[in-house]
């Protein structure tokens, strides 16, 4: 047999289905079975038909949108070849099962025990796929390090508990960090006995889930524990649920180079150590290099903390050096990073739980400056936000301790300083650091303590732009009484204290309280009221001349309304974690209040500044007087009329003596008045009691006439109905 | 806060200022014409740091008395609208502060709109025509919309009095370039231009246009010169007059040359004895022969824009660019290694023999407009 040349394909002989016999039957009656049952299945297509022309519209509208939110912009894969492993952050609250999930994992991919979980755990899953598992630290610098390089985030959650706020503020971080892909477990779920119950909280749990990420995020069961490990069918599923999952580049990390250090080794020369154990150390970082290709000489940022000079030097990767150079690394490239001069703490401290984050920066984000960012105080978070206490920050790879000054924007574009964060609102942040570029998500935590109960992420906030100077602004007052007053005119003193500052508001409008509008004119001259006490002395300084649209009491103060701008303290603080034992808590600088309460000193209080209950005396007014000469020449329309006349007591009534035939005659008639008012009274007594009596006889007739009338009535319907149903007899017999 | 770079020479003075400014790299210039007759900078040196500072914020400029050495600390470009206008001074033209202010205008936090001042024709810069014509269209290829780039010529003014006046608009880019791939220079499909004078007769431009099409004539029938003859304020302070020809290709490629004759600089006082001017038929025939050289040498920029084509490529994003260009000009290897120095960006340069061009590669530095205001 003549055999084809090797290059030629070989071609085989193609399957030929069965025409007859039995297996062809089969297969026929299969085919049919299946037709009818596609058949059977088929709507009503009546029953989904539109009756309503508004309902058609809504419904269309909403499946629009629908579509509509489905798109997203396209976003550029720029990873070439073969990825770095994907990284799957196990996080959850202590004592929850993180390391046995990781140990499980690890045992089914790779059929080793694991005894211990310290590091990142890198293995083969596929022939296209490297998994790394992580165990996120319980801690709020673990977790914000955790988030910034998590592919995947498998959130753990104690499913007879409930869930925690370790969870939430790690989904919180998350959010802000890009958002990688989120999968919650269940766990402890045989703690359940009630088979009604785990299934109520299941649901319970997974709805609370969903208002948290979106409706229909995967929530994963693990049932329980056999023998001291997930079940093997779960593990498997799991497994299968991480190798199907897709990635989309996350924006920050697709511009920025990244290597998650999965290996540590300290390369200093022994003897230099051994001559002094603080000396300086080298090292060498092993990682696989993520997120956008590393160039050459790319200035990194060392886990975000250390800002030493370094040196990098590379080491795989040597042939198709001019694709290097052009390109730099690619990622997914093992890369081994050698770094010079590091504080010896870190290699003292280094704890393997908590892995090295090496972040490569772009062009212009190793400088400091102002940024401002649109920030929102976490509603969960117990206290506002006073402006100028320290928070610390995490934004892009970064994490340090800074003085933000909040402002809000007025209508005309005005950046008005707040003192505290307002409730339930956006506000500015304007605040001294390492420059990030727009769109960057920035969390706040106010300390990175353990020990605080309650929800730790105080705020969260995206920068909007970065500047070199600010322009942030409060409203200052300055207060000042009248000293001297002409017609409209006004010298005012205490507003300023020299004329070289009343000649920088030369112009600037001023008010009373009560609401007398005026502008500053200059400084006054030597006038009245500002001479020197003595011949030589010096005038005194500050008194200004101010014009009034109306002349002003000498009771009246008078207010300068003006804006004064606002210093951005020029303070960041780096978080030096990782030079310190991870069980210490990083101190950083303190707020104003926590300085006060260690120190045991009062709050200061103004005395100007607290509310009084206001008095205010009724205001008493001179009478108008109008001069005699005046009130002669008026009118009499005009005249001042029935004033009441001061200090006129009313006169003595003269007594009247009476003649004594008049007497007798005024006693008479006195006595013949009383004597007819007497018979008047008796008369109107009787006439009363005739009258009374005659009433309640009158009563009792009319009562018994009532009767009677009732009785007679009575009788009478007795007889119409009598008559009546008598006449209906009658009809029907006849 | 960075390092300074350390540089040295007056050479190259505005690519090292743009590549500072975009890269927030400080620098240091030391040695400048220190052993010059006239040492320090030159006054449209001066100029160009007077007008990066007018349009960025936080700029620190610290110049020795003898102005040898230079400290110059970027800011953040702003931008933004300019009421007044910025004297370029005399001893450059327009086009010299053009170049630079284009690629910055881009990165800027508000688009820019600045109207500028001096001379805006002479022969050693780019005129303003050339700019209108092939520059604008050479930056609308790295996705900036058109009709974003605007440059409106006012008045014109040649050396040595100037006079004239133009008003520049960059729109500020959303967040990146885009990378572009342009070998194909395509084949010559018509010929513009325009010519200029300014308080000489306009006979002068006929003379020049007839000179020039005289050569085109005889190669392809689509040519076709605009005049533009000023007067008045709008002609400047000085005679002069000039050619401006750009070629365009049937893949959409502007190959432009210019020229311009005046009087040189700082004889003005000499009336009586002025050197004759070249005569335009001559100024119109060489203008002619140098754009069929540019064209001859290939590529899909002339000459003097492969320097501005290698800075945009290297600020788009992380994508590969691939340009095609005639004979590397020694300012355009210069742009390079600056380049490379400060963005980190190299290029794989491979000649193409058949055609005698040269084909560039590179891979963007991915330079975001950091300064843009998100909202």
């Amino acid at each position: 047999m003549a055999v084809p040349s090797s290059s030629q394909e070989q071609s085989h002989k193609s399957h030929r289905s069965r025409q007859a016999g039995p297996s062809a039957e089969k297969k026929d009656q299969t085919k049919k079975r299946k037709r009818d049952a596609s058949q059977e299945k088929t709507h009503n297509p009546k029953a989904f038909a539109f009756n309503s022309s508004t309902k058609a519209k809504r419904l269309q509208s909403r499946a629009t949108e629908k579509e509509q939110r489905r798109l997203h912009v396209p976003t550029i894969d720029r990873t070439i070849g073969e990825p770095a492993p994907y990284v799957i952050v196990v996080h959850g609250p202590p004592k929850v099962g993180k390391s046995l999930l990781i140990k499980s994992l690890v045992k089914h991919y790779t059929k080793h025990n694991l005894t211990e979980v310290r590091g990142p755990i890198t293995i083969v899953s596929g022939k296209q796929r490297r998994l790394q598992f992580v165990e996120c630290p319980n801690d709020v610098n673990g977790m914000l390090d955790a988030a910034k390089y998590a592919d995947v985030a498998l959130l753990l959650i104690d499913g007879s508990y409930g869930f925690e706020m370790e969870t939430f503020e790690f989904l919180n971080i998350l959010q802000v960090h890009g958002f990688p892909k989120v999968m919650g477990v269940l766990t402890h779920l045989d703690e359940f006995k009630d088979v009604k119950k785990l299934r109520k909280t299941k649901q319970r749990l997974k709805h609370r889930f969903w208002t948290e990420i979106y409706d229909g995020a995967k929530l994963f069961y693990l049932s329980g524990l056999i023998n001291g490990r997930y079940a093997k069918r779960e593990v498997h599923n799991l497994a299968r649920f991480i190798s199907v999952m897709k990635f989309h580049p996350l924006s920050w990390r697709a511009a920025h180079p990244y290597v998650l250090v999965d290996r540590f080794e300290d390369v200093t020369p022994p003897e230099k150590v051994h001559m002094d154990k603080k000396c300086d150390r080298n090292i060498i970082l092993y990682g696989y290099v993520r997120g956008c290709n590393i160039k050459k000489g790319t200035k990194l940022k060392e886990e975000v903390e250390i800002r030493k000079q370094r040196n990098i030097d590379e080491l795989k990767d040597l042939d198709e050096l001019t694709r290097l150079e052009i390109e730099g690394f690619r990622t997914g490239t093992y890369l081994r990073l050698e770094v010079h001069d590091v504080p010896y703490e870190m290699v003292q401290n280094f704890d393997p739980c908590h892995p090295v984050l090496v972040g490569g920066i772009s062009l212009g984000e190793e400088n400091a400056g102002y940024m401002q960012a649109r920030l929102k105080r976490h509603r969960w978070h117990r206290k506002v936000l006073k402006t100028r206490d320290p928070i610390i920050v995490s934004v892009g790879w970064r994490r340090y301790q800074t003085t933000p000054i909040y402002a809000i924007e007025d209508i005309n574009g005005r950046h008005r300083m707040l003192k505290y964060t307002p409730e339930h609102m956006h506000c500015l942040a304007m605040f001294w650091g390492p420059l990030a570029p727009p769109n960057t998500g920035v969390v706040a935590v106010q300390s990175v303590a353990n020990n605080q109960a309650a929800f730790r992420i105080t705020a969260t906030a995206v920068v909007l732009e970065f500047n070199h100077a600010t322009k942030i602004v409060k409203k200052i007052k300055l207060v000042g009484t009248p000293c001297k007053i002409f017609k409209k005119t006004a010298l005012i003193k205490d507003m300023f204290t020299s004329n070289l500052e009343i000649a920088r508001f030369e112009g600037a409008a001023i008010r009373t309280v009560s609401g007398i509008r005026g502008q500053v004119k200059k400084a006054a001259k030597e006038e009245l009221g500002n001479k020197p006490q003595r011949k030589g002395g010096q005038a005194r300084e500050g008194i200004a001349r101010c014009t009034f649209e109306d002349r002003i009491l000498m009771s009246d103060i008078v207010f300068l309304r003006a804006w004064t701008q606002v210093e951005v303290p020029r303070f960041f603080n780096p978080l030096t974690t990782a030079l310190q034992p991870r069980d210490h808590i990083w101190q950083g600088m303190k707020t104003v209040a926590e300085l006060r309460r260690e120190h045991n000193l009062p709050i200061p209080v103004n005395k100007d500044s607290l509310y009084k209950p206001i008095e205010r005396k009724p205001r008493k007014f001179n009478p108008t007087v109008i001069p005699k000469a005046l009130q002669a020449a008026l009118p009499f329309g005009t005249k001042p009329k029935d004033l009441p006349r001061k200090n006129k007591k009313p006169e003595k009534i003269p007594a009247v003596i009476l003649e004594p035939g008049e007497r007798k005659a005024r006693a008479l008639l006195t006595q013949i008045q009383l004597l007819k008012n007497a018979k008047m009274k008796k008369k109107k007594e009787t006439e009363n009691k005739k009258r009374i009596a005659h009433e309640k006889v009158k009563a009792k007739e009319e009562l018994i006439s009532k009767k009677r009338q009732r009785e007679e009535r009575k009788g009478r319907y007795r007889e119409e109905d009598k008559a009546k149903k008598r006449t209906i007899r009658r009809n029907a017999e006849s | 806060m960075g390092k300074y770079m350390k540089l040295k020479g007056s050479q190259h003075f505005r690519q090292r200022l743009v590549l500072a400014t975009l890269s927030g790299t400080p620098i240091l210039i030391d040695e400048i014409r220190s052993d010059d007759m006239s040492p320090g900078l030159r006054p449209h040196e001066i100029t160009l740091l007077r007008l990066i500072e007018e349009i960025s914020d936080d700029v620190v400029v610290v110049l020795n008395e003898t102005g040898t050495k230079l400290k110059y600390k970027p800011g953040v470009i702003i931008c933004g609208k300019r009421y007044d206008a910025f004297d370029c001074g005399l001893s450059r033209a327009i086009g010299y502060f053009l170049e630079p202010l284009v690629v910055l205008g881009l990165f800027g936090k508000k688009s820019l709109e600045i109207k500028l001042k001096g001379i805006t024709n002479d022969a050693m810069d780019p005129t303003v025509d050339t700019f209108r014509s092939t520059t604008m269209n050479i930056v609308t290829r790295f996705g900036i919309d058109k009709g974003g780039v605007d440059l409106k010529i006012v008045s014109r003014g040649v050396p040595p009095l100037g006079g004239g006046e133009v008003i520049l608009k960059v729109p500020m880019v959303e967040s990146s370039l885009s990378a572009v791939q342009w070998t194909d220079e395509g084949m010559v499909k018509r010929i513009r231009g325009t010519t200029f004078s300014t308080r000489v007769t306009t006979q002068f431009e006929n003379t020049m246009i007839h000179a020039a099409r005289g050569i085109f004539n005889r190669l392809l029938p689509d040519v076709h010169i605009f005049t533009d003859h000023k007067a008045g304020d709008k002609a400047g302070k000085s005679p002069g007059f000039g050619i401006s020809l750009v070629a365009e290709t049937t893949s959409g490629c502007f190959i432009s040359t210019d020229t311009a004759v005046s009087y040189a600089r700082g004889r003005e006082n000499e009336e009586d004895e002025r050197e004759e001017l070249m005569p335009p038929e001559e100024i119109g025939e060489r203008a002619a022969s140098m754009l069929l050289g540019e064209i001859e040498q290939g590529g899909v920029v002339d000459s003097t824009h492969q320097g501005l084509l290698f800075l945009l490529c290297a600020l788009c994003p992380q994508d590969v660019s691939k340009v095609r260009v005639g004979k590397l000009s020694p300012y355009a290897i210069e742009t390079l290694r600056h380049i490379r120095d400060f963005l980190g960006v190299k290029f794989v340069i491979t000649p193409d023999p058949s055609t005698e061009t040269v084909i560039l590669k590179c891979v963007g530095c991915g330079l975001k407009n950091l300064s843009r205001k998100s909202s």
